[in-house]
């Protein structure tokens, strides 16, 4: 999951240090190195990924990931993701 | 220590991601011309990261601007064996030769 694409997934958004953004819900339309671009009812939003949790549905199973795990560039998270999965199992 | 990298695993993430990611900009073309740019500069970029050459994925979009081929964003003609594709949006010409089936040619 940490490795995967976020672009076209629907998010939501479960703790933050901004409380108008808890309970963000909608699909990813763009993601930069810190933000995240999501497409909900009211236009789109420009969320931070630090210091956020975000719920995630993917193939059935649901995920809860601190933002700070995927700080990084889209195209780099392939390998940085692997790596901090790896080291997650040991 | 660095943690040993798995890079085929790496690789087949990263060609599913492109796969992925010029599918959704293929789709979003015609509603959203600059986002789809951003899908395709996303999955060139992973390309290079990560050392997939794009074959015929490549004829999708400019390779100059990277925005995608729209129809009326492009110009196509044809002549003296040549098919050239000229951008509209940065005016970059691309030219393809097109493969003739002589048998003698190297006879």
């Amino acid at each position: 999951m940490l490795a995967r694409d976020w672009i076209g997934l629907v998010v939501e958004v479960v703790d933050s240090p901004n409380s108008s953004e808890i309970g963000l819900k909608g699909m990813v339309v763009d993601e930069t190195m810190k933000t995240l671009r999501i497409e909900t009812e009211k236009g789109v939003r420009m969320v931070a990924k630090s210091k956020r949790v975000f719920e995630v549905e993917v193939e059935g199973m649901r995920f809860r990931i601190n933002g700070d795990l995927i700080a990084f560039r889209p195209e780099e998270r392939i390998m940085r993701g692997l790596m901090i999965a790896s080291r997650i199992k040991g | 220590m660095a943690v040993k990298r798995d890079k085929k695993l790496e690789k087949k993430i990263a060609e599913s991601r492109i796969d992925f990611l010029l599918k959704l900009a293929e789709q979003r073309k015609n509603s959203d011309y600059e986002l789809a740019k951003r899908y395709i500069e996303l999955s060139v970029r992973m390309a290079e990261k990560y050392r997939i050459r794009l074959g015929k994925r490549k004829l999708g979009f400019c390779k100059k601007c990277l925005y995608p081929y729209r129809s009326d964003r492009m110009r196509v003609r044809i002549g003296k064996g040549v098919v050239r594709i000229t951008c509209m949006n940065c005016g970059h010409v691309r030219r393809f030769k097109i493969k003739q089936h002589t048998k003698n040619r190297r006879a």
